[in-house]
């Protein structure tokens, strides 16, 4: 497991606007600079929130990340995912 | 000599700036009454600068590089977000004092990480804009404490800090008056399943600390008590730890306490008493 560059994508995506952009175009690509598992990926690609939670992300950086890549009027979505995660 | 000539804490909510309909009119009056409030009082002073201590929300600082204590001793501005009236921009700075408050703590086992210049984020750019800019003439030199990711900063070790800083300040040789803030919201979970939930019992007790001067209570919480009674966000009560520290003398009066929904977060104000 791979936490810490779990969270150096999300910080480098959810605070730089280039970055962002990059993640955006072409997600493998981008995230290819970053030393994770398959499985660690899919969870940024899919914009999989509740299981990056799970795994000890930051929650800070994990707002961060969404608003960036889906934008703040979806925050919706990503509480109705991190309250499925908890189990709410 | 310098002089500590007074102290405040207040909260730094984002959510002010750009959701302000999300808080009833009678809330978001009381809070921005309470806000204009501590810029009066800071009004009346007599001060020259203000050190704000705030929080990195994981925004300023990134996995690469997470500062436990951090002071900017140069030139800033900001705020590094986007917060709707409120344009990026300089900030008046006082790098004599923030050297001083520096090597006063490298002399005495504090060893910072050191900004020569800073963009601030909202933790200090929110009471900068609500209290101190209306005041011409004084400066700002912010200090950051690790609160928004782990490795945290020991509350214990705020509390050295805060003790150092009334030491540097009281024992400087010029004529500084210097007011203290402690900028963090108290109950609020950021990012989090339960964002959007208060815990005003939990405030309450936060507050009662402060406004008993109660360092030895407020240390001795543990952070998986701060963290399952008011969220990832409370962590931020080491800034009014650090502050309270600072004032010197203990004790405080509440101005204000809102427990606010629409902005996710229980929101305090008081003015510590200082020596």
């Amino acid at each position: 497991m791979s936490l810490n560059a779990i969270e150096k994508a999300l910080y480098d995506i959810g605070t730089r606007r280039h970055a962002s952009k990059e993640f955006v175009a072409d997600s493998d690509l981008f995230l290819s600079q970053y030393l994770m598992t398959d499985d660690e990926k899919a969870l940024l690609k899919n914009a999989d929130v509740a299981g990056m939670r799970e795994k000890g992300a930051n929650a800070m950086l994990l707002m961060g990340y969404w608003v960036m890549v889906r934008g703040p009027r979806e925050m919706g979505e990503y509480m109705k995912q991190m309250k499925q995660g908890a189990g709410d | 000599m310098g002089k500590i000539v007074g102290g405040f804490i207040v909260p730094h909510n984002p959510l002010i700036f750009n959701n302000p309909k999300g808080a009833r009119t009678d809330e978001s009056d009381r809070v921005m009454d309470a806000y204009a409030e501590v810029g009066r009082r800071i009004g009346d002073l007599d001060a020259t600068s203000v050190v704000i201590i705030g929080c990195d929300h994981y925004l300023l600082f990134g996995p690469g590089l997470l500062p436990s204590i951090h002071i900017a001793i140069g030139e800033i501005d900001g705020p590094l977000e986007k917060l709707r009236g409120m344009e990026r921009g300089p900030i008046p700075h006082n790098t004599k004092l923030a050297e001083h408050l520096m090597n006063t703590g490298f002399a005495n086992g504090f060893d910072w990480s050191v900004s020569k210049t800073m963009t601030l984020d909202h933790s200090t750019a929110i009471p900068y804009h609500m209290c101190i800019r209306q005041n011409p003439n004084l400066a700002v030199v912010p200090i950051y404490l690790a609160c928004g990711a782990s490795p945290y900063l020991r509350l214990q070790r705020a509390r050295e800090l805060g003790e150092m800083l009334n030491a540097a300040i009281t024992s400087s040789d010029n004529d500084e008056r210097v007011v203290i803030i402690g900028s963090g919201g108290i109950s609020h979970w950021v990012g989090e399943a339960q964002m959007g939930s208060v815990n005003p019992e939990f405030d309450k007790e936060i507050l009662d600390y402060v406004a008993r001067g109660d360092l030895d209570g407020i240390t001795a919480l543990s952070d998986d008590y701060i963290i399952e009674s008011g969220g990832n966000g409370a962590m931020e009560i080491r800034t009014f730890v650090c502050a309270m520290a600072a004032a010197g003398k203990g004790g405080a009066e509440v101005i204000a306490y809102e427990p606010v929904k629409g902005w996710i977060t229980g929101l305090g104000f008081a003015e510590l008493q200082y020596a």
